[in-house]
């Protein structure tokens, strides 16, 4: 079909204009370019506050022209410190999460097409790209991100999205209950070699401390250990399990803070933790397959995909496997719920990328072409229509298909 | 520099709203108008490493991932490595029973200590290069997957163009026996060819095989309950994100970094696209082929001393306007009225900037950015001197000369408070409104513009009207 060869599509794989992909996190942003196999940067979503000088994340914003500008000076930092390309007259992938804000999503359009006259963007769902690594198109997809868990099933390429389910079980999470803990237990060697309660000589931990500590110390404990830690708790003539080691951490450069085992073994217990309504991550999972139709269920629960910077956290998935099965066979889900048998994959790539990765790939193919909303459209009365998003896309031609 | 010209006490209003001080703004000599970083278009113009100072062609870029083939980083702290030469005794080629000296190289790291030599990797026979990159162990894995859903979207394309083809048929014709049938093929076979759904035709795509999933996934270490942690032992975020694509875990797993490049970026106004800067090519330069920062072109206005403000009681503000331009210049000070520069554009519109602007941004589709909301409410009633004044031509010798050159300027005493060379001082009244905490005043700058782009048939000079905001200080109540 030599007629339809358009000049798009001649070049695609050794275009000059790469398409740059976007994955602005919460707490992370992976940049990179479509067809390649690791994002370029990924880098704390920050920016210098215009006003202030002081350096917030790039989600922390009053209104919307505070977000605006967020996301403007972000993406110069993008594009001239990382990527190093005009942006102008480029393609974009933005990899988002579908539970995202609209607001978020027409900003940085605006960002995009306005301040930086990009040439077309494309929205790809995070949890449906990330399937695209695998090779696979029917999954249930668990991002473990900084500020939340999201949780979405995909069949056949389409995504189940009336199940979705979301939770606030991410890194941050952890890192506050790591503070109560250390504020609680923890001791510090001052610089005069005296020993205070670490909770005297501060009363909250810096976020970066919290971050690192969690990152280089902490683990997620087994099943069974934290049943019998639990037992402890409300009875004391069951024997707890001997402590892990504990790690001696310089706090800022004054003070000694012995982070003690049982802290680094703890911490991460708030995910699996039942909350007021009993939701945990294994419910997550649980429930979203009771919202999904009967006879997909099976080939859901064989195709578990944990992504998200937290799920690289030691013995996390193993433990969420572990609830899950054991959630599973517990009264509630026991009759619902008759399946068989959990599985979970291991996408190619570090957890904290999954998603970049699978936009990487779809940026690479035609889809960016067929799909993408061009400026020039979105100049006439700057709005994002949805089938600019690729669900919406997949959506439709099934419709297209039925009718 | 921003202390020297007081940057944070007074701000021009740019023409996208935005209040920014003289340094932090350029003055499009085309359009005639104040622009800022946020509203023109910036641009890589030059890469190139900032250690060895090497240009980098941007294809060369391009493959070498904006990194240094010689430089490295070290990736323990994120300082240059150095290159160390050592000597060591290996058997001899001849005689293994000999040893000889031979020169051997490794990277080392001035400031934490870190070298290659810690983490095993095998010193180099070269001085530069030599080291081993670094591969994706799921390299083959995504080259498939790559390929595989390259060729499933371009099937989705053709399907896509056969059926809007044969759609186009048969509404204009309406055969729709001899049309009808690849139009429902296509349809057919378009949603089992949508990029997520292999099943259908994996046949015509190439080669992938999906990955499968396990029961079992890798638990905790067996000896992490009883294991001392050695905290040097492991990386921080900081170290794993250097090297996104391995994120190693342990500071024995780290690996040389190349060094990221730099760019020089230009900037362009996005109204004529004139460039309004432009660095030289050579990376050690810091000297600019255009620059048109407004200190060159806007009349610099600075306060000459810090007054004290008190709530409800009139002080006197002195101002000191220069000249930077080498043409004489009228200047006066207008109430404030932010809007004021856009009259300025229809005037310029009207008389002379009419045929140029056919002629250069006619052609050029803008793309607006939104309009900034900035907060422009003064908190001070001000009295600004009436009537004109002229201020001198900047004359680079006049420093020079001893002599009181300046031709005399038949000055309103109401107006002019001491002139010298290209410099004069005018007196504001400054009243603070009752429960104002922070002075701030606004005016309107009105100069004549010499312009030098400007061709023959146009006027040379324009009447420019830039909106002022200047930060007097803190008020005390009385
Ligand atoms: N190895 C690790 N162990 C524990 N937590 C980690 C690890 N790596 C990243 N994280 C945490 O993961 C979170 C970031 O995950 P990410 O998926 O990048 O978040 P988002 O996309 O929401 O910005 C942060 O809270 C970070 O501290
Ligand atoms: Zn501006
Ligand atoms: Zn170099
Ligand atoms: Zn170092
Ligand atoms: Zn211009």
């Amino acid at each position: 079909m030599p007629l339809y060869e358009g000049l798009g599509g001649i070049g695609l794989i050794n275009e000059k204009n790469t398409t740059v992909v976007l994955d602005i996190g919460s707490a992370y942003t992976k940049a990179g370019f479509a067809g390649e196999y690791g994002p370029r940067v990924i880098t704390r979503s920050e920016v210098k506050c215009r006003e202030t000088g002081q350096t917030v994340p790039v989600f922390q914003y009053k209104d919307q022209d505070e977000l605006r500008h967020h996301l403007v000076d972000f993406i110069h930092k993008l594009y001239f410190r990382c990527l190093l390309v005009n942006p102008k007259d480029r393609r974009v992938v933005v990899v988002e999460n579908l539970l995202c804000p609209s607001l978020i999503r027409n900003v940085l359009s605006k960002v995009l097409f306005r301040h930086y006259e990009v040439l077309s963007v494309l929205f790809v769902p995070s949890h449906l790209v990330a399937l695209m690594t695998l090779g696979i198109s029917t999954g249930l997809v668990l991002d473990l991100g900084h500020q939340e868990a999201t949780l979405m099933p995909i069949y056949e390429g389409v995504v189940v999205f009336h199940a979705w389910q979301a939770l606030p079980l991410g890194g941050r999470v952890i890192e506050s209950s790591l503070s109560d803990l250390l504020l609680d237990r923890a001791v510090a060697v001052t610089q005069d070699g005296s020993e205070h309660r670490l909770s005297t000589l501060m009363k909250d931990m810096p976020d970066k401390c919290l971050e690192d500590i969690k990152v280089r110390t902490c683990f997620v404990t087994t099943l069974e250990r934290s049943s019998r830690l639990q037992s402890n708790k409300y009875d004391r003539s069951v024997e707890p399990p001997p402590p892990p080691t504990s790690v001696s951490y310089p706090l800022e450069g004054r003070h000694i803070l012995t982070v003690p085992g049982t802290v680094r073994e703890l911490a991460a217990e708030s995910l699996f933790e039942r909350d007021q309504d009993g939701l945990t991550l294994a419910t997550m999972i649980l429930d979203a397959l009771l919202k999904c139709p009967l006879d997909t269920r099976p080939k859901l629960a064989e195709n578990l995909v944990i992504l998200g910077g937290t799920a690289s956290m030691k013995g996390m998935k193993h433990r969420i496997l572990a609830e899950v099965r054991a959630a599973a066979a517990s009264e509630h889900y026991r009759h619902n719920l008759p399946i068989a048998s959990f599985k979970l994959h291991h996408p190619p790539a570090k957890d904290n990328y999954v998603s970049w990765l699978g936009g990487a790939i779809l940026g690479a193919t035609e889809a960016v072409m067929l799909r993408s909303l061009p400026r020039d459209q979105y100049l006439v009365n700057d709005v994002v229509p949805d089938w600019c998003n690729l669900s919406f896309n997949t959506c439709e031609e099934r419709d297209e298909k039925c009718a | 520099m921003a202390h020297l010209f007081q940057g944070h006490r007074i701000r021009l209003l740019c023409s996208c709203g935005l209040l920014k001080s003289i340094t932090a703004i350029y003055f499009c000599r085309h359009c005639l108008k104040l622009r800022c970083s946020n509203c023109v278009s910036h641009e890589v113009d030059t890469l190139f490493c900032p250690n060895c100072l090497e240009n980098m062609p941007s294809t060369e870029a391009r493959l070498k991932k904006n990194r240094c083939a010689n430089c490295f980083d070290c990736p323990s702290c994120g300082h240059t490595l150095s290159t160390r030469a050592t000597s060591i005794q290996t058997p001899s080629p001849e005689d293994p029973s000999k040893t000889v000296a031979r020169k051997v190289y490794y990277l080392a790291c001035t400031s934490c200590r870190w070298t290659t030599r810690d983490v095993g990797l095998k010193d180099q026979t070269v001085a530069t290069g030599g080291w081993v990159e670094q591969d994706n162990e799921h390299y083959k894995h995504l080259q498939s997957l790559l390929e595989h859903y390259r060729s499933v979207a371009q099937h989705e394309k053709l399907e896509r163009e056969k059926k809007r083809f044969s759609h186009r048929k048969s509404s204009y014709l309406s055969l729709s026996d001899k049309y009808s049938l690849p139009s429902t093929l296509g349809r057919k076979t378009l949603t089992s060819l949508s990029p997520f759904a292999h099943k259908g035709d994996v046949s015509q795509s190439s080669e992938m095989t999906p990955l499968t999933a396990t029961s079992e996934v890798e638990g905790l270490p067996e000896d992490i309950f009883t294991e001392e942690v050695v905290l040097s032992s492991v990386t921080t975020m900081e170290q794993r994100l250097s090297s996104p694509e391995w994120q190693p875990e342990r500071t024995a797993d780290l690996y040389p970094l190349h060094k990221h490049i730099l760019v020089k970026r230009s900037l362009r106004c996005r109204h004529c696209e004139h460039n309004l800067s432009k660095p030289e090519y050579n990376p050690s330069s810091i000297k600019f082929k255009i620059q048109l920062g407004a200190f060159y072109h806007v009349p610099e206005v600075r306060m000459v001393h810090q007054v004290e403000l008190k709530s409800g009681v009139e002080s006197n503000v002195q101002l000191s306007l220069c000249n930077p331009t080498p043409h004489d210049m009228t200047v006066a000070l207008l109430p404030f009225v932010p809007e004021a520069s856009d009259i300025t554009l229809q005037k310029a519109g009207e008389d002379s900037v009419e045929g140029s602007s056919l002629s250069t941004s006619g052609l050029v589709r803008v793309v607006e950015i939104p309009a900034e909301k900035t907060d422009l409410f003064p908190t001070a009633d001000v009295a600004l001197p009436q009537g004109q004044l002229i201020l001198a031509a900047r004359d680079d010798t006049a420093e020079y000369d001893d002599q009181e050159s300046s031709p005399s300027y038949k000055d309103d005493p109401q107006v002019v408070a001491w002139r010298r060379a290209n410099k004069v001082g005018v007196d504001l009244l400054v009243t603070p409104k009752p429960d104002a905490a922070y002075g701030r005043v606004g005016f309107v700058l009105r100069y004549d513009y010499t312009n030098t782009v400007a061709t023959a048939s146009e006027s040379r000079t324009v009447t420019l009207n830039i909106p002022v905001m200047v930060d007097v200080g803190p008020i005390t109540q009385s």
